[in-house]
């Protein structure tokens, strides 16, 4: 059984609700029902020994954030894993061969390397090469150092390659290194200029927030495919910046009628992160409109999962007080049941305003990382939530 | 949410009688959070899902329209 171009090979696993099937060429995930798994003649499988259909808790996930080095040379002043040299631990190229071959044999379908700088370690290509290998889609943000001709060529080897620009010239450097605009600018015009897909990442902080529509210009311009937004967590480095950097309450809420906006204006498509979620149902969309996109809100621990890279899962890249499951252990956890059980389960335990909130099964309670910061407990409702800021009285 | 029963799309008429529940477009780069769509602009996106070994085309055509409307 063939899917998408002739010869490529059926990329799928089974689930609960029926089960998930990958494309590479236009790129999607296609969720499918029972019937059509039986349709396109691949049988049947145990995990449909139950009569819950519904799309939940995932058998693992399909993304995972597999970092393999904490050394990078940039050094960003917020960086959420704190990278700068080289940690004892790493994992050597063989036992990342073997950890990919543990993502492959789990069905995980696409991986985003992470560092660090993963482009410190010079496997970096051989390892990508290896994921594709094993039908896992690499994926790669850069700073843009080092890039050149030869180094954008390779990097086809990703499904997409997004460079960190959170603004525009002297506006880049709020919290990167000033002086870096120029640097991350070229790798932008290497990469599209070698057909790689590209985009531009953004942290969105009280510094560069108004200078997004300037970014929304650069990246049209430069050809860039989508611009992901991403909100600053407490984590890391990015703790001691946090207070001053994070966004008001009340960019919390012109944010995402701003990025309509402006992608509108720009014709541009536009991602954000899960932890932007609390933002986006403030302005109170209908539920399937959610769907039509697969917008997740906090999926940690269930479609997305992190490696240290010591080869210790988070459950994602922000949470750090994991259990200590190593990557080589994490089929059986998975399997126990054993592995993130509580805030897989967040929805169900819910506090309120969450749980009375018709987006707690999309939202999951904003992000975790930034409850436990402020509140000390990952289990709280994000106190950063418009909804949750209005229900407790705690507008800043 | 698409049921795909009975549909004609372009030249094709799809017979199956399967959904596809959701469908998740393109690769997440960011190796710190899980980043997806949520404004994309409202130009038909032609997902094709080819089964091969049946002979049998399915094609699905997915309007992204705007999350925040």
């Amino acid at each position: 059984m063939k899917i998408g171009k002739e010869g490529e090979k059926l990329n799928y696993r089974f689930e609960n609700f029926g089960g998930i099937i990958a494309n590479n060429d236009p790129p999607f995930l296609a969720f499918v029902n029972r019937d059509y798994m039986r349709e396109l003649g691949l049988g049947e499988s145990e995990l449909w020994n139950t009569s819950d259909e519904s799309i939940g808790l995932l058998s693992a996930p399909t993304e995972v954030h597999f970092s393999i080095t904490e050394k990078c040379s940039v050094r960003c002043q917020h960086c959420y894993v704190d990278a700068g040299n080289q940690t004892p631990g790493e994992l050597d190229v063989e036992s990342l061969r073997r950890a990919l071959d543990v993502l492959s044999e789990m069905k995980v379908f696409h991986i985003a390397f992470a560092g660090g700088d993963a482009m410190e370690r010079p496997e970096l290509f051989e390892l990508a090469q290896y994921a594709r290998s094993k039908c896992i889609i690499p994926n790669y943000t850069v700073s843009g150092i080092n890039m050149n001709p030869e180094i954008a060529q390779k990097m086809r080897i990703f499904g997409q390659v997004n460079v960190s620009i959170d603004g525009v010239g002297e506006k880049y450097g709020a919290l990167r290194p000033q002086g870096m605009f120029k640097i991350a600018d070229k790798a932008v015009d290497l990469l599209v200029e070698a057909g790689v897909p590209t985009g531009i990442n953004c942290l969105v902080t009280r510094s560069t927030f108004e200078g997004i529509e300037e970014l929304f210009k650069y990246a049209k311009a430069k050809k860039a495919n989508h611009i992901s937004f991403l909100r600053f967590k407490p984590a890391g480095r990015g703790k001691r910046f946090y207070e001053k950097e994070k966004i008001t309450h009340r960019q919390r809420i012109d944010f995402i009628p701003m990025l309509r906006k402006l992608s509108t204006k720009y014709s541009l498509n536009i991602k954000t992160d899960c932890s932007f979620m609390p933002m986006i149902c403030y302005h109170r969309p209908s539920i399937e409109s959610f769907e039509t996109l697969t917008s997740y809100g906090c999926e940690a621990g269930n479609v997305l999962m992190g490696m240290k890279s010591n080869g210790q899962i988070t459950a994602c890249s922000f949470l750090n007080n994991a259990p200590n499951i190593s990557i080589f252990d994490l089929q059986s956890a998975l399997q126990n049941r054993n592995c993130f059980e509580k805030i897989r389960n967040w929805p169900k335990t819910a506090a309120e305003p969450c749980k009375s909130c018709k987006y707690l099964n999309i939202c999951k309670g904003g992000c975790h990382s930034v409850a436990e910061y402020i509140t000390g407990s990952l289990y709280n409702p994000d106190p950063e939530c418009p909804f949750v800021a209005e229900y407790t009285n705690t507008i800043s | 949410m698409m049921n795909l029963r009975n549909k004609k799309i372009g030249a094709l008429t799809v017979k199956k009688t399967g959904k596809v529940l959701k469908i998740q477009c393109g690769y997440n780069a960011n190796s710190g959070s899980l980043a997806s769509f949520v404004v994309a602009l409202p130009v038909p996106l032609m997902v094709t899902i080819t089964a091969l070994g049946s002979l049998t085309a399915l094609v699905s055509s997915v309007l992204l329209s705007r999350l925040v409307e």
